[in-house]
């Protein structure tokens, strides 16, 4: 063992030596990113929580102070938006599940099956994802009002269902939009996954003795869990937030089916200016479901990626 | 009956225009209960061969016979067969009974209790009852193998296909399963086929080995026949651990002339190797006799001074390797396998033997082998 | 050059002393710490208590980049998308005091010294295992470092070209003559390459000796199991009166023995392979057998061509609960199934404590005298 007076030279010349100026400077420069980065969204909370008169008198960065705090503005944009969350729930959660669902199915029989034509059918996925939105919105609307008029066909089953009523029957057309556009995106991102696993799960399988559906329902659709939960939340954040398909297929922000998206940009703007007390109470709740959904994927999205790298 | 032909079997791959020639002309008879391994090294066909068997890849050409019948476009999941993967394959979701009864689950049409059943005899008989309700992740890599091996044997085949199973574990671990995939092997009888780029496990567990080398079929034979009486120079190189020595030389008048030394041949040999203008002499490691100084000039036209540059000691022998004295060219000419207790020094000088009836020789353009040591296996003098 | 270590989580309380220009292989069972122990060395990860030292400078805080060291991985750890000559001018670029000129004539010096010249402007996927091994030792080479690490470098190649590596990486330590510590878990890589062996188990030291020291005089049973392929046998048993016995053997120690053994009484005896002789059953069938003879059944047998692997088994032993192997030449065939007479001679035996693992007493060698030299 080494003699406890030379140990003690060494540790202190080498320790002075790590503490440079340079890592001083990166750290501070972190600091200030930091706190660049997380400013608008402390001002945006702070000020869904302030009167008016607060949000005029006091700096945005302030926490509201004691007359100056208010829960209103959170109820006020809770009860305008109260329905748009039905809707956009409705329409999101199956639109997400159906994406996926199909999209995990066309990975595996992309990668993981042999067939004639794979290739030719890969190449129509990916112009799928570069397809842009814009050039079919006039189409796509024809389509669905004119030429297949799904949400009117659908509407006497809706009214017969309980809660729901015949006006959630125009979000199905929205619903089937984006699942079509949903898949490619979505095989795309199980493909490369598939492609990591070991081919000799497959293989094993088929020597077991399993056809090549009870393959992908008994193997490849547990093995692939966690990269469901990336997946899923990606695709649901991507539906959620979409406002383009939304807003083109459904009317307008003053219909009983309005998406959140349609109708935030409406709350809180009156004549007599714009209420940010509102505006950002509106914005925290209606970024609240994508939230959820992380937390509660949370554990799958990070084993999703750990075994994508 | 599950005796297993491959008939003039041919895998060709498309590759850019260019075709790659995996597997060329194969054809064995692989008897009812028989342990065949399939060896060679990497890139030699071996596999692509198996999982031809398997269904895994389409066939190019020849014919793959199971009990009698053509299975040349047979699903994999119709084949009667089971296979342990080099990677075990276990599903990693399922338990280790869930990995178990999956195949039978698939493949027939037995109800749960019975399944059930089947699946904790194997567990039982295997010693892995207690691990039947772990996941793969939670198992070491033989207690894996073990699984892998027992979902193979539950589905109780008519064909078992082995694919390198043993080549992830360790070398003591390796050692002890290879003894007791034999003997399961044996109690079940059930044809087996196992691929292996290992020549150790090759010869301890098999009944008969083939040897392929560049997708060609090099020989098939029991063990000691590969190694007593190969039929080229692969074979003879490939098995065998060191492996044999060989000396390029020419045939000139009675004598094999080589850069290291002259070796006169006897009345056998000559006639064998006469017609031959390219010679290789062959010899196995452990016929090379390192001489004591009282042993030396009892047989002195086959003696030499070699120069002893590396020794390396494994306990129960030693590997001596040695060049031609008066150089410093640190390149192998000869490798001895001495008694482990004897001791030889690194960088001296030493009188070796090559025994006349031990030699080997081998054409030297074609490979091809032209004598062999003169061993009858069967004689009672060697039985003990 | 010292190097010295204590006390880490996964090693416990090491201590070691590798002399300049040593190899030592530091081997053992997987999980056993001698990884951690070789990336302690090369500052990938820091010891919890004591030092290290490299030529008599403490390392414990020194990054790895200051440390002059060089590392060889298991993967190889090549760069894909840099070609050969690229992977080994790479860690010459760190070190200063060279030009230009002169990094790219110390590459290509060394890629002739390894024989892979031509292939110097491929990349590292083109070549095979064989190949890439030879550039990551010349990625190593390079740097002319103080010490070599290598993380069981062979451990991916396939035997034969395996057993080749083993002999050239020997000859290259020896010709640049840096202290290398080589880490395996292959003892046969441990007996033929190093000059001394260091064996770990469980992150504790069970014993430091040359290669031929470990095996026929192993401290404990653990290194008497571990070195030495195939194993040797042990047969669990007690000793009384100067007599061991076991479940189904009987066997006299002579004085010698006894003297070593004492009075312990739960104790192993152990015995190598190659130190067992069998020989034909005499026509009396078992009686007669000698003190140190035995009847037994051979149940398995494997052929490795120069030699065979006999199992055996006791014949009233149906649970195959004490079984031994022997070896044999390989031109001898005997037949499963059939009984032979098994012979062991005392000198051969090694004695190990049964609570401790301790070795009592190892086998008797001839006189240096005596054994053969060439």
């Amino acid at each position: 063992m080494a003699s406890s007076s030379s140990d003690q030279t060494f540790d202190v010349a080498s320790l002075v030596e790590d503490y440079s100026l340079y890592r001083i400077s990166q750290y501070v420069l972190v600091v200030l990113f930091i706190g660049f980065f997380l400013a608008p969204l402390e001002t945006g909370l702070m000020t869904a929580f302030k009167t008016n008169r607060a949000v005029a008198e006091t700096i945005p960065l302030m926490p509201p102070l004691a007359e100056g705090f208010t829960l209103d503005n959170m109820t006020f944009a809770l009860d305008a938006l109260s329905g748009a969350f039905f809707n956009s729930l409705f329409m999101a959660i199956p639109a997400t599940i159906g994406s996926v669902l199909f999209g995990s199915m066309a990975a595996y029989g992309l990668t993981m099956v042999d067939w004639r034509g794979q290739l030719g059918v890969l190449v129509l996925f990916l112009v799928g994802i570069f397809l842009p939105y814009q050039a079919v919105l006039v189409p796509l609307a024809r389509f669905w009002n004119n030429i297949f008029p799904l949400a009117s066909m659908v509407e006497p089953i809706f009214v017969a269902l309980p809660i729901l009523q015949s006006y959630h029957a125009n979000l199905v057309p929205l619903i089937i939009t984006h699942i079509a556009y949903g898949i490619p995106i979505c095989t795309i991102l199980f493909r490369s996954y598939y492609q990591g696993l070991p081919t000799s799960y497959v293989e094993a399988a088929k020597i077991d003795g399993a056809s090549i559906t009870k393959i992908y329902r008994r193997i490849i659709l547990p093995i692939s869990k966690p990269m469901f939960g990336v997946v899923f939340i990606y695709q649901f954040t991507q539906i959620y937030n979409e406002f383009l398909f939304a807003f083109t297929l459904i009317t307008g922000s003053d219909t009983p089916e309005a998406v959140v998206t349609l109708i935030l940009p409406a709350v809180g703007a009156s004549t007599s200016g714009v209420d940010f007390g509102i505006r950002m109470s509106a914005a925290f709740l209606a970024a609240l479901p994508t939230l959820i959904i992380y937390v509660a994927f949370a554990e799958q999205f990070a084993k999703g990626l750990k075994t994508d790298a | 009956m599950s005796e297993l032909s491959l008939d003039h079997v041919t895998k060709v791959y498309q590759d850019d225009d260019e075709e790659i020639v995996a597997v060329d002309d194969i054809s064995v008879d692989i008897e009812d209960e028989e342990f065949l391994v399939l060896v060679g090294p990497s890139g030699c066909g071996k596999s692509t061969t198996l999982r031809m068997i398997a269904g895994l890849e389409t066939i190019t050409e020849g014919e793959i016979r199971l009990g009698g019948t053509v299975i040349n476009d047979v699903d994999t999941q119709d084949r009667d067969i089971a296979m342990v993967f080099q990677s075990y394959a276990l599903y990693p979701h399922l338990t280790a009974r869930g990995n178990m009864s999956f195949g039978l689950e698939e493949s027939t049409d037995l109800p749960d209790a019975d399944i059930e059943e089947r699946v904790e005899e194997v567990a039982s008989m295997m010693g892995i009852d207690d691990l039947l309700d772990r996941k793969p992740g939670e198992l070491s890599g033989g207690q894996q193998q073990r699984i892998a091996l027992g979902r193979a044997i539950v589905r109780d085949p008519e064909l078992f296909l082995m694919d390198e199973p043993l080549s992830n574990l360790d070398a003591k671990l390796r050692a002890e399963m290879r003894t007791e995939l034999q003997q399961l092997q044996r109690q079940l009888g059930v044809t087996t086929i196992y691929v292996t780029h290992d020549q150790t496990e090759a010869m301890t567990m098999s009944d008969r080995i083939a040897v392929m080398d560049q997708g060609e079929l090099q020989q098939v034979g029991e063990p000691l026949e590969l190694y007593h009486d190969p039929n080229n120079m692969f074979v003879a190189g490939f098995i065998g651990e060191p492996s044999m020595n060989f000396l390029h030389g020419a045939y000139s008048d009675g004598t094999f002339v080589s850069d290291l030394f002259e070796y006169p041949l006897g009345r056998a040999i000559e006639d064998a190797v006469s017609g031959t203008s390219e010679l290789v002499l062959g010899i196995r490691p452990e016929e090379i006799e390192v001489l004591d100084d009282a042993a030396v000039g009892d047989d002195p036209a086959h003696e030499y001074e070699m120069h002893v540059t590396v020794v390396e000691p494994m306990g129960d022998q030693n590997v001596v390797h040695l060049s031609r004295p008066g150089t410093d060219d640190m390149s192998d000419n000869l490798v001895a396998v001495t008694e482990g207790l004897r001791d030889v020094a690194e960088d001296s000088t030493a009188t070796v033997r090559l025994p006349s009836d031990a030699v080997h020789f081998f054409d030297g353009a074609t490979g091809v082998s032209l004598h062999n040591r003169q061993l009858d296996l069967t004689e009672e003098t060697l039985r003990l | 050059m010292t190097k010295r270590f204590g006390d880490t989580t996964a090693v416990e309380d090491l201590s070691l002393d590798i002399p300049d220009s040593e190899f030592l292989v530091l081997v053992g069972p997987s999980g056993c710490g001698k990884s951690t122990t070789l990336r302690c060395i090369a500052g990938l990860e820091s010891p919890t208590e004591g030092s290290i030292y490299i030529g008599g400078e403490h390392m414990n805080y020194r990054v790895p980049q200051n440390r002059d060291i060089a590392m060889v991985f298991q993967d190889y750890a090549l760069y894909p998308h840099m070609t050969v000559r690229e992977n080994i001018r790479f860690g010459l670029e760190e070190e200063s005091g060279y030009t230009s000129e002169e990094r790219d004539a110390r590459v290509e010096e060394i890629a002739d010294l390894l024989g892979i010249s031509s292939m110097l402007d491929r990349n590292p996927d083109e070549l095979s295992g064989g190949q890439q091994q030879r550039v990551a030792l010349g990625r190593a080479i390079v740097r002319d470092p103080e010490v070599f690490l290598m993380d069981e470098p062979l451990s991916n190649l396939d035997a034969e070209l395996r057993a080749q590596m083993r002999t050239e990486l020997q000859q290259l330590q020896n010709r640049f003559d840096v202290t290398t510590v080589y880490v395996t878990h292959n003892q046969t890589e441990a007996m033929t390459m190093s000059d001394r062996i260091a064996v770990l188990n469980k992150g504790k030291l069970q014993q430091v000796g040359e290669p031929l020291e470990l095996y026929h005089a192993p401290e404990n049973r653990f290194v008497a199991g571990f070195i030495g392929e195939p194993s040797m046998n042990f047969v669990e048993g007690r000793h009384r009166n100067g007599t061991f016995t076991s479940e189904f053997f009987e066997y006299p120690f002579d004085s010698g023995i006894r003297d070593d053994v004492g009075d312990t009484s739960d104790v192993v005896l152990g015995v190598r392979p190659e130190d067992i002789d069998l020989k034909r059953l005499p026509e009396g069938g078992s009686s007669g057998l000698a003190d140190h003879e035995f009847r037994m059944t051979v149940s398995v047998v494997e052929p490795h061509g120069d030699r065979n692997v006999v199992h055996l088994r006791h014949p009233e032993d149906a649970s195959e609960s004490e079984t031994i192997h022997a070896l044999t030449p390989g031109t001898t065939v005997v037949d499963a199934g059939t009984d032979v007479v098994v012979s062991v001679d005392p000198d051969t035996v090694h004695v190990f404590d049964a609570a401790t693992g301790e070795a009592l007493h190892n086998r008797r060698l001839e006189s240096e005298v005596e054994v053969h030299n060439v």
